[in-house]
């Protein structure tokens, strides 16, 4: 029975997937169908071999520049700054009332954040280990 | 057969911290937060009542046979259930990042297929990455109201929904062993404990793929990286979640599409609803489906006037609450002959798009604070904000609140 499952699970999933798909292409006009399956089939191929390669290849110059985990000083709020630009790129890149400012601002708030953290952990840490 | 140079090869991954058990812990987080933005996303289909006429947006015919009446009270039901949506939706961003980083390997498997159960599986997860992107991508846009795409967001983001709630079950089933094998060896919350010097690799697992063959030193331990993915989530709320709660939380919400505190998302010129459509000459239809009765406004302002503090929450998450006077629906019902209507077709002055129509129940009419509002906060409605008459009642999608009214049609008592 457990090795039937997963096949059982298929069967019946992934005909109502299947079901979906027909339904959104038969009720969708041929102009929109073609722009559903670009937006379905790119948002894999964009994410997976464009968004992921970048960020990690960013990463990894990152951590090529900073040895050791004091990199996350500079790539959590890089991060951080960079997710806000991308899942608010529709205001931010888009309307002028402030949004790019505003989100300039906060990025500078998190890694001017960073950096006193850094600073205070580098303080607490030298009597026990210094030049650490 | 030899897998070919680079990401085919298990050496080229190296991350210290991929393995089952991380990915069953961002897996488990994530499926927390997807399953409410997902059972809020049905709900809200729910909500806009598509068995009423003229209400369907996905057409009747092709849809699944799941309706029921919507309550009106309480009266912020919608604006909760498009809240969660839509914030839950955005923190689960970060979730849904790492998760996918998380399994990358997989996706360079070698070779691609070794069996029809294996080839069935991706095919399972492929429709799951695609339909989860595309959800997150659709919904995102939409609410920022940066339409990119040519086609109805309504339709192909509820399609888009069955598919993923369909692969999402089925990748569940299909890991379920996986899942339970991993937090059995290394229990729930276990590697939280570990600090960054205490961070080792999961040990490989040749059958699975994830945990690194040649791992680097660790530079983040995997309660660092639970909080990196939890701050980028609580940081996106923070964001936004003003324009979702109002009153002085609004202004701090500094990315939130919705700032102001009375939003118009359709102006009267984006209607074509022009200030001659609303001058004197104007008159209220309503009917029972044969016999028309005209008010003009100054009779309706001569009519039982009610007041009630009511928000409009529109599907893209924002809520704003104002306090409302007019004519109760009820008391329009009895005008135009029929007391206790089981329906009201509403229609608006607006001459053409989707939301120029929407049908209330009968519930919804007979709920005390449903009004066609006259006045909102002491003044007569803005024209952007429906003058001379506009639809509100209690717990109803925005949309269904139609501005610029011109007529009414009211249906026999169910």
């Amino acid at each position: 029975m457990r090795r039937r499952l997963p096949l059982l699970a298929h069967l019946a999933l992934l005909p109502l997937c299947a079901w979906a798909l027909v339904q959104v292409f038969r009720v969708s006009s041929a102009k929109a169908d073609v722009g559903i399956a670009v937006w379905l089939v790119g948002a894999v191929l964009v994410h997976d071999l464009l968004v992921l390669p970048l960020y990690s290849g960013l990463d990894r110059a990152a951590r090529g520049a900073v040895r050791g985990p004091n990199v996350n000083y500079l790539r959590i709020p890089a991060a951080l700054s960079l997710l806000m630009l991308i899942v608010f790129w529709g205001v931010i890149g888009r309307r002028g009332d402030g949004y790019a400012l505003r989100w300039l601002l906060v990025t500078a708030a998190l890694f001017t954040g960073s950096a006193l953290l850094y600073r205070a952990r580098r303080r607490s840490a030298r009597p026990r280990r210094p030049g650490r | 057969m030899t897998a070919p140079p680079g990401p085919f090869r298990p050496q080229f991954w190296r991350s210290p911290l991929r393995g089952p058990w991380l990915t069953s812990a961002v897996g488990t987080a994530l499926l927390v937060l997807v399953a409410i933005v997902a059972v809020t996303g049905f709900l809200s289909h729910a909500a806009y009542e598509p068995d009423l006429r003229g209400n369907a947006i996905v057409p009747a015919a092709a849809d699944l046979p799941i309706t029921f009446g919507w309550p009106t009270s309480p009266s912020w039901l919608y604006a909760l259930n498009q809240s969660l949506h839509v914030n839950v939706g955005l923190a689960a961003v970060p979730f849904l990042l790492a998760k996918l980083w998380s399994v990358i390997p997989r996706l360079f498997a070698w070779p691609p297929v070794s069996s029809l159960a294996q080839a069935l599986e991706r095919a399972g997860i492929a429709l799951l990455v695609a339909s989860a992107v595309f959800q997150f991508a659709t919904g995102i846009a939409n609410v920022q109201h940066w339409y990119a795409f040519h086609f109805n967001f309504v339709v192909a983001h509820y399609y888009g929904g069955v598919v993923f709630v369909g692969a999402l079950v089925l990748h569940v089933l299909v890991k379920l062993p996986v899942i339970v094998r991993a937090y059995r060896r290394h229990g729930w919350l276990r590697p939280l404990r570990a600090d960054l010097a205490h961070t080792r690799p999961e040990p490989a697992d040749p059958h699975g793929g994830l945990a690194p063959e040649a791992p680097d030193p660790p530079t983040l331990s995997r309660r660092g990286l639970f909080a990196f993915v939890g701050g980028a989530s609580l940081l996106l709320l923070a964001a936004n979640a003003g324009e979702s709660i109002g009153g002085p939380v609004r202004r701090l919400a500094f990315l939130a599409p919705r700032r102001e505190d009375f939003p118009v998302n359709k102006t009267a010129a984006a209607a074509r609803v022009t200030p001659a459509m609303v001058g004197r000459a104007y008159r209220l239809r309503l009917s029972d489906g044969a016999r028309v009765t005209e008010l003009s406004r100054d009779e309706l302002l001569a009519m039982p006037q009610h007041t009630a503090r009511l928000p409009i929450a529109c599907v893209e998450g924002w809520t704003t609450t104002q306090t409302w006077s007019g004519v109760r629906l009820s008391l329009l019902a009895e005008a135009a002959g029929v007391a206790g209507a089981g329906s009201a077709f509403v229609r608006s002055l607006q001459p053409a798009g989707v939301l120029s129509k929407a049908s209330l129940s009968g519930d919804a009419i007979a709920a005390g604070d449903a009004l066609l509002a006259l006045r909102v906060n002491g003044h007569d409605l803005a024209l952007d904000h429906g003058f001379p008459a506009r639809i509100i009642v209690p717990g109803l999608p925005g949309v269904h609140n139609t501005k610029w009214v011109a007529s009414i049609e009211f249906g026999p008592p169910a």
